[in-house]
Formats: C-alpha cells, structure tokens, sequence
C-alpha cells in the first residue's frame, strides 16, 4: 500500500510526470511552445529548455510581459505575434507551424504534457480538497521563480 | 598525480604484483582503516561494487524494501534495483541538501506500524558535506534499522568526531577518477564487524571457496581492487588532507568573489561537521537571479568552463518513475527545487586561484549583465 498522497508528495509527482511529459514530447520532435503568460506555459519551456542544447523557440502576443520574462529566463528565440479576435493560443500555433514547429503550450487541453494521459489521471486522483492551482504555483517556484508561478491558469479542476 | 602515486605502481611492475592481491592493496586498506577509523576495509572496483556488497552481505533481496536518499547520484539506487529490492526515496533536507530527518521519521513510523521496515537505509553525504548523522542515527537505533552510509563523495569530511565512513553499519568510498582522491577507477566497503568484510571479500573474488583447487558454490562478483590501482590510492591517501584543504579553500574563493551578488547561496555545512567540500555548488534564487541556471551553465559554457547541474533527484529519473517517496514535510518537497536551481561549479583541486578567478569573473559577468538588460 503506497502512502497517502500528501502536499508535497503530490508536488513531487506532478514535476516528476510534467518533467517526463516534456522531455517526451521534444525527444525526436521540433516544437515551438505557446506562451500565454501562465505558470503552465513557462514551466513548459522551462523543461523543454533543460533538454535542449540548442535554445528553444517560443511565441506570444505582443505586450505579454510575463511571456517575455519566461522568454528571457531559459534563453528562448522569442517571437512575438500580432494576434487579433479570440483564441490566441490557436492563433500562435498557426506562427509555429509556419515555423515547421510542433506547437505545444500547458493548456489542459493541449496540445501539450499537461494533456498527457498520465497527467490527467494524476490529477483526477487528488484529493478533492487539495488546491491545484496552489498545488502547481508552489511545485513551479524553484523553476520560474513566485512571479511567473503565481499565473496558474486553467487547472484540470476547472474543466 | 605525483610521484609517490608512480613510486607505488612501479614497485607492483617491479615486484610483479599485478593481481587483485599484494602489498599496495594491504597498505591501501590499512590506510583506509585509518583514515575512516573503521576496524576492517576491503578495497573493490568502485563505489558502486562497495554498495552492491554491502546490500548483498546484509541479505538484502528481491521485495525488500530499502530507503534511499533522494538527491543523489545514480550510483546510489542502482544495486538496489539489482538485487529486486524496492528503494524507496527519502527527500532531501533544504540546509545540506542530504537525507531528510523528518521524512525519514515519518516513513519508518508508518512502515513500522504496518509491519513492513525497511532492511537498510542508504545514506549519502551529497558533494561532501555530512548528512545529519546524530538524528538518523537516533532513527536507526530506535527502528532497528541498519545505515549503509555512502560515503563516495566525502572521504575526509567529519560529523562531529567521527570521520565519514565511521557512520553506520557499513560504509563506501569512491575513488572514481573525479573524486577528491582516486585509484582511477576504484571504491572501498568499511565496517567495524570481521564478519561482515569477510563475507563481502567473498563475494568480492567470485565466491572461491578454502580449496587448493577453485572451488564456487554461489553466484558472486569480479569485484576486487587491483595491487596497481591500490598502489594510485596509497599515494592518493598521503595527499587526502592537503586535498581537502585546497577544496575547502576553493569554496571559501567562491563564496568571496561571488558575495555581492543577489540571489545566490551555497549548501550549508552542519554544525559540527566539517566537509570536504568536493563540490562546490551553487544555488540561484529564482525571484531574484532571472536567468536560470541552465542558461548561466551553457553561457559559461560558451566561455570555456564546464559547470554542471545538481544530481537530478532519482523520483525525477525515468529510472524510477513511480518509485515511492517521502517528501521532506507533508507539505513540500525539497529535492526537486534543488536540482533545478543549482549549479556544480569548477572545483578541481588543482584550480590554480587565477583560473578560479576566471570562473569568478565570468560568473559575475554573465549574471550582472543578464540582470542589467
């Protein structure tokens, strides 16, 4: 009987899968992550970065001050993009693809390592009461720093 | 390497005693002995043998559980998983960085109560500073539980009077070519019960058995140090303290040159031990420093100095993806935020203080200029 899942334990298991979810997703592929100015997105390029000797490309609208700070924090050819109507993240794929880039962001819904199957099931298994917002902000501060962990954007509670 | 170092192998050339057996690997371990203040050392091929050893001569086998610090180098885990056992892994402590006091107490609590104690806990002292070895020994004696003490990374430090490789019930050193002394290649078991180094020096020469002719009844190992490498770790062990000193030193130029700086910090050293500081590492705040520490290492990189990131915390490895593992507090772990803030810095002691002021230098260049743009 493996223990119960506390706080940190779930800490160290969401980093463990969003680690392994990253590193699987660049391993024989190009990919240009969408920065929307989440923790998410950051911690996404922040792991994309940690297998990449060469820097990874990231894009965003124009004016997205956390976008660039997550840019400039791991070293990635930033691109920002006029984006006009709803839908941006749809709209900033589009300049990856162009890019012949596989898009990939830290929406729930992908696409992307928090749409990976077993992050989806290591969501549906914590416990009611645990906040996942705060449970994702507080497993990304040594990678992003309170600043940029401190945007948690859409969670797998929320949809 | 020096002279001494070449004087020893000659005289094993000289002598032709190139077998796992001779007068260097006697007078190595005899330094050994005294060096850890351990009754009975056996000299092997490497940490790794030593920890492998060391887990077979306490009958450690397939379901059996064994605790693991977290925050270390594989090397650690592996002859766990070589013997089916199920490591499960201790969070780090966020002072030295080692095995968690706290978390360790937790887990043997609820192991004891559902009757399913582990065999051994493998302790580490990461990068050469002592893990905080009266509380886990507190601990050990209370469950019953042995400590294994891996000891690769810090020959010559100390935890209050007791040298590392004292702690425990068995102990490893490592003399891998990037140790603070080294054989090239090579490693040694410790421990104060004969009994206990017999068994593993057993295990150690492929099991032969007391016959003039060879004699094997169990499957055992090709794990012995060589007389030629024994005669590297004779000469190696005279120049131990001088060694530890020009590490110590070279942490100390670091910590200076780099005290101004924002955001920047240092694994601490108990009270009451000394480490050997093998590396010197360094952590970056990340709400302070912008830049992570990846892209200070390959701006270095780009300059001509090799840094390196901390061990990557073994739950975070696909190895052992799953594992179990007790965090630091019910409420954070640890290990993980230390991998990926930290950096290893140049720490050879034969870092002369020019090129480490280069590192300096190049250090604050980066990270001032990162900051000012």
């Amino acid at each position: 009987m493996s223990p119960a899942m506390t706080f940190g334990t779930a800490q160290a298991r969401f980093l463990c899968l969003l680690d392994d979810a990253a590193r699987r997703a660049c391993a024989d592929t190009a990919v240009g992550v969408i920065l929307s100015g989440t923790a998410q997105d950051a911690a996404i390029l922040g792991f994309v970065s940690l297998y990449r000797t060469d820097p990874v490309r990231s894009y965003a609208a124009t004016n997205n001050a956390l976008a660039h700070a997550a840019a400039v924090r791991f070293g990635a050819l930033h691109q920002t993009c006029p984006i006009q109507g709803t839908d941006p993240n749809t709209q900033l794929a589009t300049f990856a693809a162009k890019d012949g880039l596989t898009p990939i962001s830290g929406a729930v819904a992908g696409p992307g390592p928090f749409a990976d199957p077993a992050m989806k099931a290591f969501f549906a298994a914590l416990p009611a009461d645990m906040d996942q917002a705060q449970l994702i902000s507080t497993a990304l501060t040594p990678l992003l720093g309170q600043t940029l962990a401190h945007v948690v954007g859409e969670t797998h509670s929320d949809v | 390497m020096g002279l001494t170092e070449a004087g020893y192998v000659k005289q094993a050339f000289d002598d032709n005693w190139l077998a796992p057996a001779g007068p260097n690997l006697n007078a190595f371990e005899d330094g050994l002995r005294a060096v850890s203040g351990r009754a009975h050392a056996l000299a092997v091929s490497s940490g790794t043998a030593g920890l492998h050893l060391a887990l077979k001569v306490l009958d450690i086998g397939p379901g059996d559980r064994v605790y693991v610090a977290d925050l270390t180098f594989v090397a650690t885990v592996q002859p766990v998983l070589y013997e089916h056992a199920t490591p499960v892994l201790i969070d780090a402590e966020p002072d030295s960085w080692n095995i968690s006091p706290p978390a360790l107490a937790r887990a043997l609590a609820r192991d004891a109560a559902l009757g399913k104690l582990p065999k051994a806990i493998i302790v580490v002292h990461l990068y050469g500073q002592s893990a905080d070895m009266a509380a886990i020994m507190a601990l050990s004696d209370r469950y019953g539980v042995p400590v294994i003490e891996d000891a690769a990374e810090s020959i010559g430090a100390a935890y209050g009077n007791r040298p590392s490789g004292a702690h425990g019930l068995l102990s490893v050193y490592s003399f891998n070519g990037n140790k603070i002394i080294t054989t090239s290649g090579g490693g040694a078991l410790l421990s104060d019960r004969p009994n206990l180094i017999e068994r593993a020096k057993k295990l150690s020469t492929q099991g032969r058995e007391q016959a003039d002719h060879y004699q094997h009844s169990e499957v055992a190992y090709n794990y012995r140090m060589s007389n030629v490498l024994a005669g590297i770790g004779r000469g190696q062990l005279e120049v131990l303290a001088e060694r530890v000193a020009a590490r110590r030193a070279i942490f100390a130029r670091y910590v200076h040159g780099l005290r101004d700086l924002p955001g920047l910090s240092f694994q601490r050293e108990l009270p009451g031990s000394v480490g050997n500081r093998w590396l010197t590492v360094l952590s970056l705040d990340p709400d302070v420093v912008p830049m992570h520490g990846y892209q200070l290492m390959r701006a270095l990189r780009a300059r001509g100095i090799e840094t390196r990131p901390a061990w990557k915390p073994m739950q975070m490895q696909p190895l052992l993806l799953g594992a179990e593992f007790e965090p630091h507090s019910e409420d954070a772990t640890v290990g993980p935020g230390l991998f990926l803030r930290s950096l290893c810095l140049p720490s050879g002691s034969a870092m002369t203080v020019s090129e480490q002021d280069q590192v300096i230098g190049a250090i604050r260049s980066v990270l001032l200029r990162d900051t000012a743009a």
